[in-house]
């Protein structure tokens, strides 16, 4: 019964060792047989993946004991823990370690800084709602104010103890803990706990009774917190932030961050502001596949300063039904006109004039596209209501009809008034139309264009009849010029209209390679013909609901109908010419350089305005040309001119330059001028200044009305494991006196941020910033 | 000067499959290779490139105040991220981002009005992003394994 | 087992010389050397008898390899090296160089493994980095164990017969 004799010469053949085989080595093993096995001399210990190294190991065989002594090294899934002395059951993961120091391969992660940080959160919520209302992608659900592209710095991170227990294979539980993502030998901040849960399979950190400790001054102290390895989210308080502003005085604001869901979260604060008392905030999100949204509520009880109750109120929700039909709204209300100017400090908020309340139905297909829409406003500034959209019905179509291009666009709406709107309007010529007429319109716009396109060119007739039908209520209207005395007077008539519309678009491609410096280009050279031809009918007693005139640029040379929206058809028979040139890489196909100039030429008069603009004058358009750049050299250059032949003068001047070689260097220089209307030199930057320090700046001002419009001014700087910024904020305001705004931010290793965080004001005010905590060291 | 006019387009690749969920610019996208001579296949295995819409993101910024803190000005972005990868090998190429740009004024008492620029100079934007991405197709060379009509057809050309 | 030593040495070897001055015997050629449940073999074997009788045997192969059945134990330790010296008065095995010894699936590699059947205690030395092997590398000493199978783990445990 010995066992089979197999060849005894070749020590048996280990091919794949058991996954869960206990392999020791070390420099000499003592095997007492059945009991016990001593490892000594740099002795180590695998098992799966765990891995112990020390001077010493004994391995009990009867309980599986492991006692490790001597600078042992314990490896495990997310890093490594170091010790003078261990005992350790590998088959449970149970034992503990005196005086551990521990190294994480990657760092507690802090959640995704949310806006709620004494204002929301408005970047992508443009007060120009259109009518079907970019969906809330999920960038900007997650908006956290760092540039794209660059991701976190995903660093190491460490820390010590007075002791460690582990509880299983990847629960460890640390007392007297402390955690930085500091390199050895910095102790610039770390977060002490009284204890440290590290989960290596939830891959979460959880602290009691923790305190941030920077430079050994505590600066931050919370009953409990918890973190995530990778950026999870892990319900928890989120850093606190404080700030002053001049209007709310000094705040401050606690949130607690509640993962309710994989797909829902929610954000409750509590902000505490020193002239208005204790502000409620909460933000509830919810993300899945079908439908998406947030809500958003501000509560503030008798403001000290005003005494009554004050809210703002948000609710956003996007349905996509996945067989071409979406569904959304976007519901906004705030308690007073003066809610955003007194309790926000960010310009994208104090500036917003209508609150849009709207929801819509969406279809789109290949061919076809339906809206309908439901949209009205809360207006603040008493002046500028917009009509209502109780509803308005689009159906467009476009589809091929052997080589024709038939198009559809088909709406009807019905326009009101905001029951407290006021008669007066002012016109584009700064005086004033006094109306209150509401009424419905349908419009029927086929048209029929047969695009003959060659490689090098195109002409493209186009034929369409332009239907419209107005029912008009209280149409009675009176116009006044900039001085007060009327122009003209009348009723707004219900009437239809229907116009003729024929355009003929052409235009030639043509080619050569030319060299610049040392790269090869094809430079282009694309002239482009465009005449149109609309018949003239009085439309002056036609009311304007949505049509006004649009800049005249690139785009609106070429268009139809000069006005934007239905109400206005402009009678036509003009020609316009336009020279585009690019610059293409021959390597990459980037158009490295584009320059277009072009001009209207008009062999009809215009008889068709909107109320109170004076008739052009003249038979040839402004002269309007571009330049836009992206130069290798990282120079990026815009120029913009609209010059006014008759009058000699430019009528519209934009210049941009922009230099930004590397991330954390970009300046900004930048003029523009629009006649009668803005004259502004806007200069701002980020540049390092050396050992870490970064220079911040944006200087606005207003040739115009010769005052500042806005200053900024911040330096930051990057000490590898943490950053600080402060930034000085100077910003006109609607009311007299202008609003400054101070901000101080600490980042402690992508952990936690400490202060008001101003990165959503750099991102805006310095274009191409990038925050310290992102630039790669190489370019430090 | 040199000028000639434009020949037709020394094509990379004569089929094509967009992958990715479709987007504003997917028809646009289609019509436009389809015109240029590339035909799109709808699996992956047939065509000779694959094309991935990683992203498309709309963004409007403030882009000049008035002295009251009124907005005078917008600036609007359009911005397209996508990568391209060979069939035959199966690492993706970089991804490249097609930008555009416009600015726009703004008056709070032309609201409505302006929210109709504002889409029609989103659909212009769209409208040069689909030929700056296609011109960044057109210049891909052929996987060097696959030989193309085209290399056959001139072979004195020298690669760049 | 501690009863081999009263049990007699059978040896089997292509040829042998005897010195009787030395009172050793010297077995070369595939040498068998078996006790009881000793056994040994090698390609050369030297067997001593010291004053109070007991034999001691030293042999030498590439390798030269032992096996012997653990007191009351239905289990045996095997054992190969390029040299073992077995010291029947203290039932004490050394082996030398690129040794090994597997008790079960348990296996432990050096450059000199001592092991003392008595006092069922075993140590092993490593020779360096110039004693490296492929299953030690660096020359360090190596223990694999299998663990007890755990009785949730699925896999039919060895069953140890008492």
């Amino acid at each position: 019964e010995t066992p089979s004799d197999k060849d005894p010469g070749s020590a048996p053949s280990e091919n794949l060792p058991d996954p869960d085989a206990i392999v020791i080595e070390g420099d000499k093993i003592q095997v007492y047989l059945d009991r016990k096995l001593k490892s000594i001399g740099n002795a180590s210990l695998t098992q799966d993946q765990q891995e112990v190294y020390g001077d010493t190991i004994e391995y009990d065989v009867q309980n599986e004991e492991l006692h490790v002594i001597g600078n042992v090294r314990l490896e495990t899934k997310g890093g490594r823990i170091k010790g003078p002395e261990l005992r350790l059951n590998p088959a449970e993961g149970t034992g503990e370690m005196k005086q551990p120091t521990f190294e994480l391969d990657n760092q507690l992660g802090s959640l995704p800084q949310f806006g709620i940080s004494g204002n929301q959160r408005q970047d992508n919520d443009n007060l120009m709602y259109n009518t079907n209302a970019t969906p809330l992608t999920q960038q900007n659900i997650e908006d956290s104010g760092y540039s794209p592209g660059l991701s976190r710095r995903q660093g190491a991170s460490r820390g010590d103890a007075s002791g460690v227990v582990f509880e299983g294979p990847d629960r460890k539980r640390l007392k007297d803990a402390r955690y930085t993502t500091c390199e050895v030998g910095s102790d610039d901040w770390y977060i002490r706990a009284k204890e440290l849960e590290l989960d290596d399979y939830s891959r979460t950190g959880t602290a009691r009774n923790a305190r941030v400790e920077f430079q050994g001054v505590p600066i931050l102290w919370t009953p409990w917190v918890n973190f995530s390895f990778m950026n999870q989210r892990k319900s928890g308080f989120l850093a606190p932030t404080w700030g002053t502003t001049s209007r709310s005085g000094f705040e401050f604001l606690m949130p607690f961050y509640w993962n309710i869901a994989p797909d829902m979260d929610a954000t409750i604060g509590t902000r505490f502001l020193s002239k208005r008392g204790m502000q409620y905030q909460g933000e509830f999100r919810y993300l899945n596949e079908d439908y998406q949204g947030t809500a958003n509520i501000e509560y503030l009880p008798s403001d000290t300063s005003s005494g009554e109750n004050r809210y703002y109120a948000k609710f956003a929700h996007l349905h996509n039904f996945h067989n071409g039909w979406t569904a959304a709204y976007n519901l906004e209300k705030v308690s007073d006109e003066k809610y955003f100017s007194e309790m926000s400090t960010r310009i994208v908020t104090t500036s917003r004039v209508n609150l849009p309340q709207q929801a819509y139905v969406n279809y789109a297909d290949e061919n076809w596209t339906f809206n309908a829409l439901v949209q009205k406003f809360q207006t603040l500034d008493g002046v500028n209501y917009p009509l209502q959209r109780l509803p308005q019905l689009t159906l467009t179509g476009d589809n091929d009809w052997g080589p024709f291009d038939v198009k559809l666009f088909t709406q009807w709406a019905n326009f009101e008034r905001n029951n407290d709107a006021i008669r007066t309007q002012s016109t584009l010529s700064g005086g004033t139309l006094d109306t209150l007429v509401t009424g419905k319109r349908l419009v029927a716009y086929p048209s029929i264009s047969l695009p003959m396109s060659r490689p090098y060119g195109y002409i493209t007739p186009k034929l369409g009849v332009h239907y419209t039908q107005y029912q008009v209520d209280n149409g009675d209207f009176t116009v006044s010029d900039s001085n007060g005395n009327i122009t003209s007077q009348g009723i707004y008539q219900s009437q239809s209209r229907s116009l003729p519309i024929f355009s003929l678009d052409s235009g030639l491609y043509f080619e050569r390679d030319t060299r610049v410096v040392n790269n090869r280009y094809t430079q282009t050279l694309e002239p482009r013909l465009y005449y149109v031809y609309i018949p003239y009918r009085d439309q002056s007693l036609i009311p304007v609901f949505d049509s006004s005139s649009s800049d005249l640029n690139m785009n609106s040379l070429f268009l139809e109908n000069q006005f934007t929206g239905q109400d206005r058809i402009n009678n036509a028979n003009q020609l316009t010419l336009a020279v585009t040139s690019r610059l293409i890489s021959k390597k990459t196909g980037e158009q490295r350089l584009a320059m277009t100039i072009g001009q209207r030429y008009y062999f009809a008069d215009e008889k068709v305005y909107l109320p109170g603009v004076n008739p052009r004058s003249g038979d040839t358009s402004d002269i309007v040309g571009e330049i836009s750049a992206r130069l290798l050299n990282h120079w990026n250059l815009d120029i913009f001119g609209q010059y006014n032949t008759d009058r000699n003068v430019y009528v519209r001047n934009n210049i941009n330059a922009r230099y930004n070689p590397e991330p954390g260097k970009t300046l900004n220089i930048g003029y523009r001028y629009t006649e009668d209307r803005l004259e502004q030199i806007n200069i701002s930057g980020q540049w390092p200044l050396g050992k870490g320090w970064y220079g911040l700046g944006r200087w606005n001002y207003s040739l115009r009305e010769n005052i500042p419009i806005e200053g900024v001014a911040g330096l930051e700087y990057d000490a590898g494991c943490w950053q600080a910024r402060t930034v000085m904020q100077r910003v006109a305001t609607a009311t007299a006196d202008a609003n400054y705004a101070l901000y101080f931010q600490l980042e402690l290793g992508g952990l936690a941020s400490i202060g008001q965080n101003p990165l959503k004001l750099l991102n805006r005010a310095i274009p191409g910033y990038t925050s310290s905590s992102l630039i790669p060291d190489s370019y430090q | 000067c040199g000028f000639k006019m434009r020949g037709v387009a020394d094509l990379k690749f004569n089929t094509l499959y967009i992958q990715g969920p479709s987007i504003s610019i997917s028809k646009q996208l289609r019509r436009t290779f389809t015109s240029n001579g590339v035909k799109i296949v709808n699996s992956a295995d047939q065509a000779e490139l694959l094309l991935e819409i990683m992203s498309e993101s709309q963004e409007q910024r403030i882009l000049s105040l008035s002295g009251k803190g009124l907005v005078r000005e917008y600036e609007l972005f359009y911005t397209i991220n996508f990568r391209t990868r060979d069939p035959s090998s199966d690492t993706w190429n970089d991804v490249q981002t097609v930008q555009g740009r416009r600015d726009i004024t703004y008056n709070d008492s032309q609201l409505l009005a302006k929210q109709l620029e504002q889409e029609r100079l989103y659909d212009s934007m769209k409208e040069d992003a689909v030929r700056e991405l296609v011109r960044r197709l057109m210049v891909l060379k052929p996987a060097k394994n696959k030989p193309r009509a085209a290399d056959l057809r001139a072979p004195g050309d020298t690669e760049e | 087992e501690k009863a081999d030593r009263e049990k007699p040495i059978e040896l089997e070897a292509d040829a042998v010389q005897v010195n009787d001055a030395k009172k050793t015997s010297t077995y070369t050629g595939n040498v068998i050397l078996t006790q009881g449940t000793l056994m040994i073999r090698g390609d050369k074997l030297v067997v001593r008898e010291d004053k109070e009788g007991f034999q001691h045997s030293t042999s030498y192969g590439n390798p030269t390899t032992f096996k012997q059945k653990r007191d009351g134990k239905n289990e045996y330790m095997e054992g190969s090296a390029q040299r073992i010296e077995y010291d029947g008065r203290m039932d004490k095995v050394q082996l030398y160089t690129k040794a090994w010894v597997k008790r079960g699936e348990d296996i432990v590699h050096g450059d000199y493994i001592m092991y003392d059947a008595n006092a069922e205690y075993a140590e092993v030395i490593s020779g360096g980095s110039q004693a490296a092997t492929p299953e030690t590398p660096g020359g360090r000493v190596r223990a694999v164990i299998q663990p007890k199978k755990k009785p949730s783990d699925g896999a039919t445990p060895a069953v140890e017969t008492p």
